[in-house]
């Protein structure tokens, strides 16, 4: 009654051969399935940029490598930012509490002041203890994040004309870019992403890394 | 029905509304209708938000030339890239809606930190329609 034949055992090996082929191949090469994200897909991807600073404890942070097999999510901003900043942050927040730690614990959340006369660590920390105490602080010298903004082309695509002099606004830090495990980012979550998309996009993206 | 049940049913729906954040800031000036305000819990005495819709009846334009709070030291509006605007317009018949991520009103260095629950005094300045205070419930950001 079966349709189906016996596996024979040299189908069998080439199954295998190719499944271990497959399996060994870098996570670089595996498409993006962008399908049910509510960020937007951004094209060409963007690779995750050299960026040295300093977190809230005082140790250095490489982000590459200390993001190495996390889900990123990388936002530009500062303390003193009334309102796109703690909205995004409270919003990330809110998610990472519905979802559970075989999730949250394959997410890095990185935030980066744009401000760090103001930002000293210990305000960065206290900010951000507000959300949640898993959020990396970073700190660094301007030219650093000025840097990474280049490498992000963050000036290209989301800022307002003429305002490159000043990072201190939200046309920076508006929106918060999604790393996956393959170092790239492929979508960018802009203000008025909701708390349980969020969750959906953070949990799509640790099961597709 | 009888009048007094009527009466103390309004009443009823009255104060149920006012516990509706948003109605609970609505203001009338002159004109002007002022609705649907609101501000964010600040998470430092540094800064916090203020929104609100203004609506102008009116056949003439108005401005609102300032903004301040008894609970802050500093009031002012900023557009979404942060750039500071000195006064905003309401057409006339038209209206305008302060709103997260968008036109806000910020308040720097408070004296007292409201609270989720708490309400938030602020007075605004009319060109026209004079001075008007809201009361805006306070929420955390993220709800």
């Amino acid at each position: 009654m079966s349709h189906s034949r016996p596996v024979r055992p040299v189908r069998l090996l080439f199954a295998l051969t190719l499944a271990v082929t497959f399996a060994c191949k870098p996570a670089a090469a595996k498409p993006f399935n962008p399908d049910g994200l509510s960020g937007p897909q951004i094209l060409p991807p963007l690779p995750k940029p050299e960026l040295l600073l300093t977190t809230t404890e005082g140790k250095p942070f490489d982000l590459k490598k200390e993001t190495e097999g996390y889900v990123t999510l990388l936002f530009f901003g500062y303390t003193n930012c009334p309102d796109v900043c703690p909205v995004h942050m409270a919003n990330i927040a809110g998610a990472m509490r519905l979802l559970g730690p075989e999730v949250t614990n394959r997410i890095k959340v990185v935030f980066v002041t744009v401000d760090p006369a103001r930002d000293t660590p210990e305000v960065i920390r206290t900010w951000l203890d507000h959300f949640d105490r898993r959020f990396i602080g970073l700190r660094g010298d301007s030219a650093s994040v000025a840097s990474a903004f280049t490498q992000l082309r963050l000036g290209q695509t989301v800022h307002e004309p003429g305002a490159d002099t000043t990072r201190y606004t939200v046309g920076h830090a508006a929106i918060v870019l999604a790393f996956s495990t393959d170092n790239l980012a492929h979508v960018v979550y802009p203000f008025g992403i909701r708390q349980a998309d969020w969750s959906k996009d953070l949990t799509l993206l640790v099961e597709r890394s | 029905m009888t009048g007094l049940s009527r009466g103390a049913l309004a009443a009823l729906l009255l104060v149920g509304c006012r516990k509706v954040g948003p109605l609970a800031a609505a203001a009338t000036v002159g004109d002007l209708r002022i609705d649907q305000g609101f501000a964010f819990e600040p998470i430092t005495a540094a800064s916090g938000a203020a929104y609100f819709r203004i609506h102008n009846n009116g056949s003439v334009p108005d401005t609102v030339l300032e903004a301040s709070s008894p609970a802050a030291q500093s009031a002012s509006f900023h557009g979404s890239s942060m750039a500071h605007l000195d006064v905003l317009a309401i057409p006339a018949g038209g209206e305008i809606e302060l709103k997260p991520g968008a036109t806000h009103l910020m308040l720097t260095s408070f004296t007292a930190l409201p609270k989720a629950g708490d309400s938030l005094s602020v007075t605004l300045k009319f060109a026209r329609a004079g001075r008007v205070t809201l009361q805006l419930p306070v929420r955390r950001y993220g709800q």
